[in-house]
Order: structure tokens, then sequence, then C-alpha cells
């Protein structure tokens, strides 16, 4: 049985096609490189919207929906208080970064694997690219997963030994912990690299999809409308 | 007309590694349709690169020079192309991590046959024909990264099952599952093999697992085998022995051996009262929602061993960071009392997880152990003691990072006891220890707990549990349901009891 996080983590995005997702994500980032002061704030809320949303339905985490809150927070202080044209560039960059981030996420929440790799094929998509992206979305847990157990084995390290007092000792901890990782993500990669080739992943040839997808009225008039915004905000 | 072997190796040599050495040497090895074969050896006999030499990794994935013939299913290897290959044979790795591609267990067994070009009723058909024999097809949407280890493992391999291969290689299947998860997948991996005249070949360690379905007994040692024969010679304490094989439990050498002393309640080391813990993210807990410890009562005493044993996804990790202030309870309190005296820094207490590359920071194994020493303990040899002990003494001028994982374990838990703390705290100590490292880790621990230091281990290795002492504490059901501490008496002997503080040790076990 399917547990309740797992139906509810798909209950916002699962109606639409993945192609009109990625659509969506792609009119967004558009929207968002492309507005200027007036359209900033609309955005700004827009994104916390989206951003409060996908929190219920997907379950982000905690510290990542918190860092998105406080960037997207921060951005938008900062553009209205002071108005200043370098705080005004900061607060735009992070509003950009967290609409980008927060489209990402629910994109790929509400998206399987499957369907993503089908989606992108019927988009004439290179099957290299499309393997790639399949394995590097694969690795993107296992990436949080060890950056958990380097802070874990880090706090466990203190915890024997004392926290390290001088800015350089914890300058090399940090720096211990950036190595192990690399060298432990490197043999993850190997790993995985030898998985997919027993796997037939340098098959030559077209990929067949499990899942049939089928573009609807509803994701054309979603695609239809994001590219209408995204055309209008940037011709604005 | 006759079925070829599903695997032919004729004099195969193999030397691979930044090193260049030679990992095999001089293999012969047939499988036949329908073996089940059971290989086995000490750490780094070998067994590994014969798996992948065997699928054709080495060399065309990971670098290495290889002579000799392999053949599968009566076709030369080497005319085969590496996606040709998948058809013939699948191979499971020790972490079933770093076989997962996909975010659902549906999509993670279509990912081979869509590679290979089938159409999709076909593709539909193999799915839900691997998804039924490894008994996932009703869980088949939901996602891999909050499945527990053994739901895991079962997702690779019904990922290889779909593509069809006549050969199952596994490296280690049974390392860090429960008794119950491995002896279950081996027994439908089994049992598959068997109905569609497939054959398996199974490396690992825990053979105890393996050896009731093993048709044939393949022992390595130095890269080359040195036993091939009827897989019942294991069960012999001697034969064990002779070859660092662990025994099989229920051997005269799978016994109780440590000695506790002078334990009393008034010597406790840390008491955790009233804990409780959730993660607010599902998918640590295997994507059920709730609390993961409840109410959890645990006295720990100086010079005594505590075992905590549960199935996969019981809490014993949880409960262990817990207990070394790597997680705050929900609620409750957990206290590391003890003589703060002796305690010259840190919390006095040293927990090596389930990762313990990420402890070490010098590029010397030797250095590392120094960075560890505790102060009291430089002006004697208590470094050189413990490489002996663990067996390290070969590794002291390599680099920690380039160890293997059981060298990595062993130095981390060398580390941890140079540190002398009050406390120790071990999740799965014993993975990737053959019978002699096993023996090594019993001997380091016993001392440890001799002399004054209080031990938790939470693992559910039998070899090791069987050979540990009496104080053991079992966490119930499995994955995500609240789990409530309480006495489990340890094979055939009595334990003692204080109300309310299940695991505490009155009647300290004899060495047998």
């Amino acid at each position: 049985m399917e547990n309740s996080c797992e139906r509810k983590a798909g209950q916002a995005g699962n109606i639409l096609d993945p192609r009109a997702k990625l659509a969506m994500v792609l009119c967004l980032y558009t929207a968002a490189c492309a507005a200027g002061d007036a359209w900033r704030l609309a955005l700004v809320w827009a994104a916390a919207a989206t951003w409060a949303l996908c929190t219920v339905h997907s379950h982000l985490g905690r510290s990542a929906g918190t860092l998105m809150a406080i960037a997207v927070g921060a951005g938008a202080l900062a553009g209205m208080r002071f108005g200043q044209q370098w705080t005004a560039a900061v607060a735009e960059t992070a509003v950009r970064v967290c609409i980008v981030l927060v489209g990402g996420r629910a994109f790929s929440r509400s998206t399987g694997t499957g369907e993503l790799a089908a989606a992108l094929q019927r988009l004439r998509c290179p099957r290299s690219v499309v393997l790639v992206l399949l394995a590097c979305q694969g690795m993107v847990d296992g990436l949080g997963r060890e950056v958990d157990g380097a802070r874990e084995a880090a706090r466990a390290r203190a915890a024997c030994l004392g926290t390290p007092r001088s800015p350089a000792a914890a300058a090399t901890t940090a720096w211990w912990a950036m190595v192990s990782f690399c060298a432990r993500l490197l043999r993850r990669a190997d790993t995985m690299a030898a998985a997919a080739e027993l796997r037939g992943f340098s098959r030559p040839g077209n990929r067949t999809s499990l899942h049939s997808l089928r573009f609807g009225v509803l994701d054309g008039c979603v695609v239809a409308a994001c590219c209408v915004a995204a055309a209008l905000l940037s011709w604005k | 007309m006759k079925m070829s072997d599903r695997l032919r190796i004729e004099r195969l040599s193999c030397r691979f590694g930044p090193e260049s050495t030679e990992a095999l040497h001089d293999i012969c090895l047939t499988v036949r349709p329908g073996e089940f074969v059971l290989l086995t050896g000490r750490s780094g006999c070998g067994k590994s690169a014969l798996i992948r030499c065997g699928s054709g990794l080495i060399p065309r994935v990971f670098p290495g020079r290889v002579s000799g013939a392999i053949q599968l299913n009566g076709r030369p290897l080497a005319t085969l192309r590496t996606w040709e290959i998948a058809e013939h044979v699948g191979v499971t790795f020790q972490d079933p991590d770093h076989q997962l591609f996909t975010r659902t267990i549906e999509d993670e067994a279509a990912f081979g046959p869509e590679n290979l070009g089938l159409p999709q009723p076909e593709v539909a058909e193999r799915v839900e024909q691997a998804l039924r024999l490894t008994g996932l097809w009703g869980i088949r949407r939901r996602l891999t990264a909050a499945l527990s280890f053994g739901q895991k493992r079962r997702a690779g391999i019904a990922g290889i099952l779909a593509l069809g291969p006549r050969l199952l290689l596994m490296d280690e299947p049974a390392s860090v599952l429960d008794e119950e998860s491995a002896r279950s997948i081996l027994g439908d991996v089994a049992r598959i093999a068997a109905a569609h005249g497939g054959s398996v070949v199974v490396a690992e360690h825990r053979i105890g697992y393996v050896l009731e379905f093993a048709t044939r007994l393949i022992v390595m040692q130095g890269g080359s085998i040195v036993y091939h024969g009827n897989p019942r010679a294991a069960m012999d304490g001697r034969f064990c022995a002779r070859y660092g094989l662990r025994p099989p439990v229920g051997n005269p050498m799978g016994r109780a051996r440590f000695v506790c002393q002078g334990a009393h309640m008034t010597d406790l080391a840390l008491t955790a009262r009233g804990v409780c813990f959730s993660y607010p993210d599902c998918q640590r807990s295997y994507g059920h929602r709730g609390p993961v410890l409840a109410d959890v009562d645990l006295d720990v005493a100086a010079s005594t061993a505590t075992v905590i044993e549960g199935p996969n996804g019981s809490g014993k990790t949880t409960l262990l960071k817990v207990l070394a202030g790597l997680l705050q309870p929900t609620s409750g309190t957990v206290h590391r009392c003890g003589n703060n005296q002796r305690r010259s820094r840190g919390s006095g207490v040293a927990y090596v997880g389930h990762q313990p590359a990420y402890l070490f920071r010098c590029s010397q194994v030797e250095r590392e152990l120094d960075s560890w020493l505790a102060p009291e303990a430089r002006q004697n040899s208590t470094a050189y003691h413990l490489t002996e002990l663990l067996d390290l003494g070969h590794v002291l001028t390599r680099h920690p990072l380039a160890l293997s994982e059981g060298e990595s374990r062993r130095l981390a838990i060398a580390a941890a006891l140079a540190a002398q703390p009050q406390v120790l705290i071990l999740d799965e100590p014993s993975v990737g220890f053959d019978g002699y490292h096993l023996d090594c880790l019993l001997d380091a621990l016993e001392r440890y707990v001799a002399a004054g230091g209080a031990l938790v281990v939470a693992s559910n290795d039998p070899d090791l549990l069987c050979r540990m002492p009496a104080c053991a504490i079992r966490l119930g059901a499995a994955a995500g349901g609240p789990q409530k501490i309480r006495e489990r008496p340890q094979r055939g002997q009595s334990t003692g009891q204080h109300s309310g503080i299940p695991q505490s040790l009155e009647s300290p076990p004899r060495l047998l």
C-alpha cells in the first residue's frame, strides 16, 4: 500500500503532461529573468505561494524550505526598503534563483523518471543527454545522504575529540569533509556507471518507454498561457 | 541438446587498482545451468574482482589487465558488446543505492528493457513479471528513496530480472540486511533461478544465510581458488578457521565470549529517559510518518556491552544517533554521566556510523590514528597495539580514503578506541568483515569493555550477535512504527533486569 506521503507528493502536478510542466518551468525562468521592477513583487508573491504549495504537497524538507523562504523574504525586503541599484540587483537575483528552484523542485516531485525520459525523447532530446539526466536525477537523493553523513561524522568527531577552536582547524575539518565527499562521490559514480552499462545503457538506437504520454487540452491551455505570459514579460 | 554452461572461465588472471596488484591468478571455474554457487574467502581475496571480470566490467568499465578466456552462455565475452552482456548476466553490487537510477520502483524495473528498445507491451510485461517475482508489485509506485535497505535490494534485483539474464552475480547481498530479509531475498532468488533455469553466484561473508541454498562452495584465497566442492564443508569450524571464514551461527566456534566484570548500576555512563524521536522528513523513516522511537528508557553502565538488534528500519541507527548526541530527541532526555575527571576532551562518547570515511582528517593511516589518541595514551604504545589488534599494520602508510570498506571501518573503530571514550557507540561494525577480522574486532571490543568502557553496538549480524554479551535489547516492528525497547533474553542465558531499565547487566556471562 502506498503511504500518504507519496500520494501527496504527486497531487499538485501529476495531472499535467511532463512536457507541459517542462514548458511551465522554462516560461517561469524566462519571466523571472525578464521581469523588471514592476513585476518583481508579483513574482516574489508568486514564488512564495508556489513554495508554500510545494511544501504542503511535496514535503520539501525543513531546511530547504526555510532557506528558500529566507532568500525570497530577504530579496523582497532589500528591494523594497533600499531601492538602491546593488540591493535591487541582489534582490532580483535572489528572486530569480528562488523561482527557478521552486519551479524545478515542483517539477521533479511531480514527475517520474520514466515520464521525464519519455517527455525528453518526444522533444527530440539526444538519447545520451536523456540518460545522463536520468543518472543525475538518481544521484540527487544520494548526494543529500552523503552530505548528511559528512555532517554527522564531523559532529561525531567533535563530540569525541572536542570542537576545533582555531579557524585553521575548522578550515581543515571542512577541507577533509569535502575531500571525503568527493572521493565517495567518485566511487559512487564509478559503480553507477558499471550498473548502467549492465542494464543496456550504452545500446545505440532508440529507447522505448513504459509510459505512454498524451498531451491533452489542459496541457495545451497551460503551455499557451505560460508562453503568452513569458512573451508579455519579455516584451515589457 | 546439451545446454551450454552459464559461465566458463579458463586460466583467468587479472591486475587492477592504483597499484596494479594481482587480484586474480589462474582461475578456472564453470557455472552450469541451475547451480547456486557460494563464493567466499577473506576480505581482499578477489571475490569482487572475479564478479567484475565475469561480467566484463573489468576492463570495460574499471581499468585493469585481464588474461584468460571467459564465455557467457557459450559465447566468448570478448565478442559481446557491453549492452549485449546485460541480456546474459546481471550483477548486484554491495550497496543497492549505487544501482538505482529512477524515482519509482516501476521505473527502475523498466529502465533496462527501455534501454534495450523493447516494445512497450513487452516492457510492461517484463516489469510486471519482475516486480511480482520480487514481491514489489504492490508498492510499484513507491519512491525508491523512501524504501528500506531490503526493499532497495529487491528493487535492484527486479531491475536486473526484467532484462532476463540467465546468470545472476551477487556481491555481498546480505550485508547490512537483517536475518529475515536476507533469508527471504536469497530464498526468492534461489526459487526464481530454479524455476527459470538460471544460475546464481553469491559472493558473501555471512555464509550462514547462503549455505542452505548453495549447491556448490568455492573458497578463494590470495586471488586463487583454494576449495571447490560441497557447501557442507563450511559447517565444520576447523574448515572455517583454516580459510578465515565466519563459522555459521550454531557452530561451536560461534559462542558468547565477552566477560563483563564489575558492572554495577551505580557505574552508569549513559542514561536515556522517555526518549521519543520523529524525523521531520518522512523519507528517512522509510516513508512512514510518526515517531521512530517512542518512550525509550535505557541505561548503559561502565564495563558492559549492550547490543541493540532488530530488523531493518526498526530505529537502531536513530537510537544510536540520539545516544551519541547527533540527534536531539523530540522529547525525553539523554544524560551522559560518569567520571568527568577522566575526560580530557569532547563529551567522552565516540560514534562510528555507516560512513566511517567521513571521520578521517589525515592523509596517512598512522597519522590519523595519532590524531585520535587520548593525551594520556600518547606515552605508551596504544596506537601500535590497536593496529596489531585490528590488523591494520600493513596499511599504516596508505591514505585512509584509499582503504577498502572493511579496512576503513577497522581504522575508524581503532581511532575511536584510541580516543579512550567512556562510551563507544558502533553502528553495524561487522559489515565487510571476514571470520578472521571479526575475531580481531571482538578481541578489541572485549579489551575495551574489560578496561571499564561502556559499549553500545547496533547490529543484525548473527555472527556478531551470538558472540556478544548477554545484555541485549531488541527493537520491534520494522519501518517506522514506534519503538519501545524491551528486554530479550539472550540465547539461553539469563539477564539481570532493573524495573524499566531492560538491558542492564547484573550477572555477567562467563567466557565459555
